[in-house]
């Protein structure tokens, strides 16, 4: 499998990495000028929607880290992009090329002070995972199979410039205007750093297990604080196919995946007021047995009362169907604002 | 055109027990997404977007809700995490 052996660290090379994806986008314009003289329209459309999904896609691709992440937050949104988008988008949730061995073991040793082998009895260099911030390794200790995520050097410095460059972009395709702009990309940047903090992920891993291991037919790895540092998680290895790669025909399986999925959402958002704010199918294994697995809690988000209340008052029919009562949870939501 | 969207997205919530599998349900959604990204009168709106609670906790029912039809999920019981 093809291996990447430096990541652009630099902004001048990450920023030299996205003007090339512009510029290829331009090309693509120009193309579909051309097609639409001789195809039509609809499908001179769809075709530039094809082009440019692939050319930004593959100029993330090297850039990983929170662009990649920002890829991702877009293919979710499945409904409101245009279906190349999606497509392309959707592979960027857990496929991107991983680091070469030799890069992993320098990196481990530079993140934990040790080699790998010094740690574990055994450790694969060539990882079996890539995800957008880190890649994952099998290892194993005292006969325990394990799983070990090592975070992608230089991301965490990383975040504000990669957000800056793509906010232009961001900004064009969701016509987010003015002060707006700033509130919103400041959440994603404090949540983005928090996700490269490591020794959070495994605190917020380690509460959320204690709190929701009682959900049937809901199962989570155990993580290990003392084999974990600020950029690499060790947790237990987990034998499971991807959501999205799993498929049953069993109508009986599907309701009880899904209902533990609902399960396990509506106690956090309700009970916690604490929400794993990342559910796309990566993040997601179904077990030998039928059960539910989930394996990364980088991105939580906490949930204010303040915000709580009125959004799910907001849900009530009686809310809806109440025009003053409406508009007074609008202007709670920060909707509406007084002038 | 809020009031639309927030309608149709919070049906789940009205009932005792909602079926994910229903494609008329998502397709409706998907309807309402098409429309609102075609509409010139939303791309050129300057309004706001409201808290940036919002972000994550759209994105977080959005995912919810594809998982959900992606699993085919029927008869879901949506108050059950209460009884546990």
């Amino acid at each position: 499998m093809k291996t990447i052996d430096s990541i652009p660290t630099s902004k001048i090379q990450r920023a030299s990495k996205l003007v090339t994806t512009g510029a290829k986008i331009g090309v693509n314009y120009l193309k579909y000028y051309g097609d639409k003289f001789t195809k039509s329209e609809e499908e001179a459309k769809e075709k530039l929607n094809t082009n440019n999904a692939e050319d930004i896609y593959n100029g993330l691709q090297q850039l990983k880290g929170s662009a990649l992440k920002v890829a991702q937050m877009l293919s979710m949104e499945k409904s409101v992009l245009p279906r190349a988008y999606v497509e392309k988008f959707s592979l960027s949730q857990f496929s991107v090329p991983p680091l070469s061995p030799a890069l992993v073991v320098k990196t481990f040793k530079r993140y934990f002070g040790k080699d790998p082998n010094e740690i574990y009895d055994k450790f694969d260099t060539v990882s079996t995972n890539a995800a957008s911030i880190g890649q994952v390794h099998r290892a194993e200790k005292n006969g325990k199979k394990l799983a070990v995520k090592i975070q992608y050097p230089g991301i965490a410095d990383s975040i504000t410039s990669d957000l800056s460059m793509v906010k232009p972009i961001a900004v064009k395709m969701f016509n987010i205007r003015g002060k707006d702009s700033d509130r919103y990309f400041k959440e994603v940047e404090s949540k983005l750093v928090e996700e490269t903090n490591y020794v959070l992920e495994v605190e917020q891993s380690i509460a959320i297990v204690a709190a929701c291991k009682h959900i049937p037919h809901l199962n989570f790895p155990n993580y290990y604080a003392d084999l974990s540092s600020d950029r690499i998680i060790t947790m237990d290895w987990m034998n499971g196919l991807h959501l999205s790669e799993f498929s049953t025909n069993n109508q009986e399986v599907s309701n009880k995946l899904a209902q533990a999925l609902w399960d396990f959402y509506m106690f956090q958002i309700h009970t916690l007021k604490k929400v794993h704010a990342d559910p796309h199918p990566g993040n997601f294994l179904v077990s030998p047995e039928n059960e539910l697995i989930v394996i990364d809690f980088g991105c939580m988000k906490t949930i204010p009362m303040d915000f709580y209340t009125p959004y799910f008052e907001l849900a009530k029919p009686e809310c809806i169907n109440d025009p003053v009562l409406f508009e007074q949870k609008l202007y709670e939501l920060e909707i509406l604002r007084e002038r | 055109m809020f009031h639309e969207m927030l309608s149709l997205f919070t049906q789940p919530f009205h009932e005792e027990e909602f079926d994910f599998s229903d494609d008329i349900f998502f397709g409706q959604i998907s309807d309402l997404g098409s429309k609102y990204m075609k509409s010139s009168e939303l791309k050129n709106m300057n309004g706001n977007r409201g808290s940036k609670h919002f972000i994550y906790i759209n994105r977080t029912f959005f995912g919810l809700y594809n998982l959900m039809h992606d699993l085919k999920g029927k008869e879901i019981r949506i108050n059950n995490y209460k009884n546990l």
